[in-house]
């Protein structure tokens, strides 16, 4: 244990030394980060304990840059990875090293690097700490565009990473181009047209986890080369903007859904659309979106560890609001990429300051709601669609004084945990007050009471949260969410944290309740545990 | 192994005292068009970078808050705040809207679509504001969101245009 910590530290520290000379030199600069996140886990009969009695999580990342060079990496280290966290993240690794090229109108890049095309339906690869997802690739992609940006051209290829290495399952070949038309043609004007294509080739060798799979479905066959595409068309003047874009990805393995909750398998092709469209003027803002996916999901390894979040290549995030209060977010939607299609909308408008709602300080309104349909070809009756989720969400944000200042927060949901493949749906309607009350310029006091009301699932809950802050170092917060309609199990939290300009330190005790935690479309579970967490954080 | 923890800490705090010029990075305004970070240094008066996201409660309180004291602010040269959004594809449209619709007074909103501000600051939480002075130099940076931090932050600024 004692070796692997040191041969932890070690690599950090070397991680470290190259930039730190560069940069004592004066040439060129250097930023970093370091994250830790450990957490001491504590025997709990109620809600049950995690196998290791402890795990950490641990990063440190490094940036050079001089002039248009620049060098970086990301340094992580697992002695023991957190609770729920992918078993693939274990031990020491160098994760993220790179070399890039900034020129006037090349930039160039070598190593490890992130990318999205488009909205990221076709492809994206990305960081997400919560999640214990990293798929960067690591390869290389050369972009060229004109002086005026009008012609934007970008070339890539790279294996994903998975874990702390790349993958050598899936590699990836792929070109984007992009055409603003009008600086194109040498016009200036406020209006926008973009015109926008994709190709991406995912060249796939199976593990040896597939190969089995396969077999045992039948000798079932996926081809080793997909080819993949995207067109986009992007119109925008003023406060008005209209995009649609249209992903066609080639034939895929795709599960389909019988009745009796029976599976079968079969090459199909999958495809989506996207069309967002977004007003703004004065105080008022509107953002209405429509999606529709069929066969959508794209791995790096086709099933031995498709439960791993990391285990994706495109973007599916859900279509409906991330929730942020703690009862609001209790059962979060997760996307149907088998088939599903929706909208979510978006109101914003404030009552400006001197008006008769707006008071002294103004009003914020949010109205906001999505409406998702699982597709009949994705459900075992082939013959209707069926709701997977629909929500609507209100906050009113009032500024009453210099000292006082209210959220009121409605969110009423209803959720098909099984994406209408059992033509059941689960509602909750979360009711939320947050407060703020100012003692003076640095002390403040926050308070947020929640109810959830539901005659599904859990039933109902309650929540609360005290907050007091002393501006601008220390803070100090206890909460609860009570299950007292089912469970009657208490989930009571208490923490302290620090700042100190770029430094962030928290420490906090209590138990976490068991769920998904979700990004992108991406999930993982977390168990629940009790225990004591220490996260720092610090950048320069 | 004490030795290992220590010599990190000196090479990283060594690497913090060094100023930062901020990185040069592509972002963009509501609507699309490009804005490099570079073209916001003015070389006249300093500027303030607050990251922020859709999703961040503590983000929208700063700049709310931001946006109440900007009417009163009293510097004597003009208070130039850019509020840069995280957020990705799922939430880049609403965070355009958001900005809109909250209307922030005094406050820019700029968009990292791709993420490349986020990874050239190394900024692994939110909110996080930044000061830069005239020349783009950082002088002064902090994590997180309590009310009153607005104030220290201000200050900040008065003392980076008095330098």
């Amino acid at each position: 244990m004692l070796r692997q910590v040191s041969r932890g530290l070690l690599l950090l520290l070397l991680g470290a030394l190259v930039p730190a000379a560069l940069g004592a030199q004066g040439r060129g600069s250097v930023t970093g980060s370091l994250e830790s996140n450990s957490i001491y886990y504590l025997d709990d009969a109620v809600i049950g304990s995690p196998e290791h009695p402890w795990g950490s999580n641990n990063y440190l990342k490094l940036d050079y840059a001089a002039g248009g060079f620049g060098a970086g990496l990301q340094a992580e280290w697992y002695p023991q990875a957190l609770a729920g966290y992918p078993a693939e993240l274990q031990g020491a690794g160098l994760t993220g090293l790179y070399l890039s090229w900034n020129g006037r109108l090349v930039e160039a890049t070598a190593g490890s690097f992130f990318e999205q095309m488009g909205s990221g339906l076709l492809l994206r690869t990305w960081e997400d700490r919560e999640l214990g997802l990293n798929n960067a690739l690591v390869g290389g992609r050369v972009s060229f565009h004109t002086e005026n940006r009008g012609l934007t051209v970008k070339l890539l290829g790279g294996l994903p990473k998975y874990g702390l290495w790349p993958s050598t399952a899936t590699a990836l070949v792929g070109g984007d181009l992009s055409l603003d038309l009008l600086p194109l043609f040498g016009r200036e004007s406020d209006h926008s047209i973009v015109v926008e294509g994709s190709l991406v080739d995912k060249f796939t060798r199976r593990v040896e986890d597939d190969i089995a799979f396969l077999a045992s479905s039948g000798g079932f066959s996926v081809p080793s080369s997909r080819l993949s595409w995207s067109g986009r068309l992007q119109y925008s003047y003023g406060g008005f903007s209209l995009k649609g874009e249209y992903v066609g990805k080639g034939d895929d393995f795709y599960t389909e859904h019988l009745r009796h909750s029976r599976e079968a398998y079969r090459l199909k092709g999958g495809n989506a659309q996207l069309v967002e469209l977004n007003y703004a003027a004065g105080s008022f803002s509107g953002t209405v979106t429509f999606r529709r996916l069929e066969n959508m999901t794209d791995r790096i390894f086709l099933t031995a560890s498709s439960v791993s979040p990391a285990n994706t290549l495109n973007y599916l995030p859900s279509l409906c609001m991330q929730q942020t209060y703690m009862l609001a977010g209790l059962n979060p939607y997760v996307t149907y990429a088998d088939g599903e299609a929706g909208f979510q909308g978006d109101l914003y408008y404030t009552f400006r300051r001197g008006t008769a709602l707006g008071g002294k300080y103004g009003m914020k309104l949010h109205v906001g709601g999505s409406w998702i349909e699982a597709l009949p070809f994705a459900l075992p009756d082939r013959d209707v669609h069926y709701l997977a989720y629909r929500d609507i969400n209100i906050d009113l944000e009032r500024t009453w004084n210099r000292k006082f200042k209210t959220i009121l927060f409605v969110s009423i949901q209803e959720n098909s945990p099984t994406h209408g493949n059992g033509k059941r749906t689960d509602a909750q309607n979360v009711f939320v007050l947050d407060a703020l009350y100012r003692f003076s310029r640095t002390v403040s006091l926050r308070t947020e009471l929640q109810y959830l009301y539901s005659q599904e699932l859990t039933r109902d809950w309650m929540a609360g949260l005290v907050e007091l802050s002393f501006a601008p170092h220390w803070s100090i917060s206890a909460s609860d969410m009570y299950n007292h309609g089912s469970s009657k199990v208490h989930y009571y939290n208490v923490g302290a944290s620090y700042s100190w300009n770029a430094l962030n330190v928290s420490l906090n005790a209590g138990r976490t309740r068991e769920g998904m935690v979700c990004s992108g479309g991406v999930c993982r579970w977390q168990p629940a545990f009790k225990g004591v967490s220490l996260r720092a954080q610090w950048s320069f | 192994m004490k030795k290992l923890v220590v010599s990190l800490l000196l090479v990283l705090a060594g690497l913090s005292a060094f100023a930062q010029q901020i990185p040069a990075v592509s972002l963009q305004d509501g609507a699309g068009k490009v804005v490099t970070t570079t073209s916001l240094i003015d070389h006249k008066t300093p500027f303030v970078i607050s990251i922020w996201m859709t999703t961040c409660k503590p983000c929208l309180k700063e700049l709310d808050t931001l946006s109440e004291e900007f009417p009163d602010w009293d510097g004597g040269f003009p208070l130039r705040i850019y509020a840069v959004s995280m957020d990705d594809s799922r939430s880049q449209k609403r965070a355009v809207a958001m900005a809109q619709g909250r209307d922030w007074e005094g406050i820019s909103a700029l968009f990292d679509v791709n993420a490349d501000l986020r990874r050239a600051l190394n900024v692994s939480s939110v909110p996080q504001v930044f000061v830069y002075d005239k020349e783009g130099k950082l002088f002064y940076t902090h994590i997180g969101y309590r009310p009153g931090d607005e104030q220290e932050l201000l200050n900040q600024v008065r003392q980076c245009y008095g330098k």
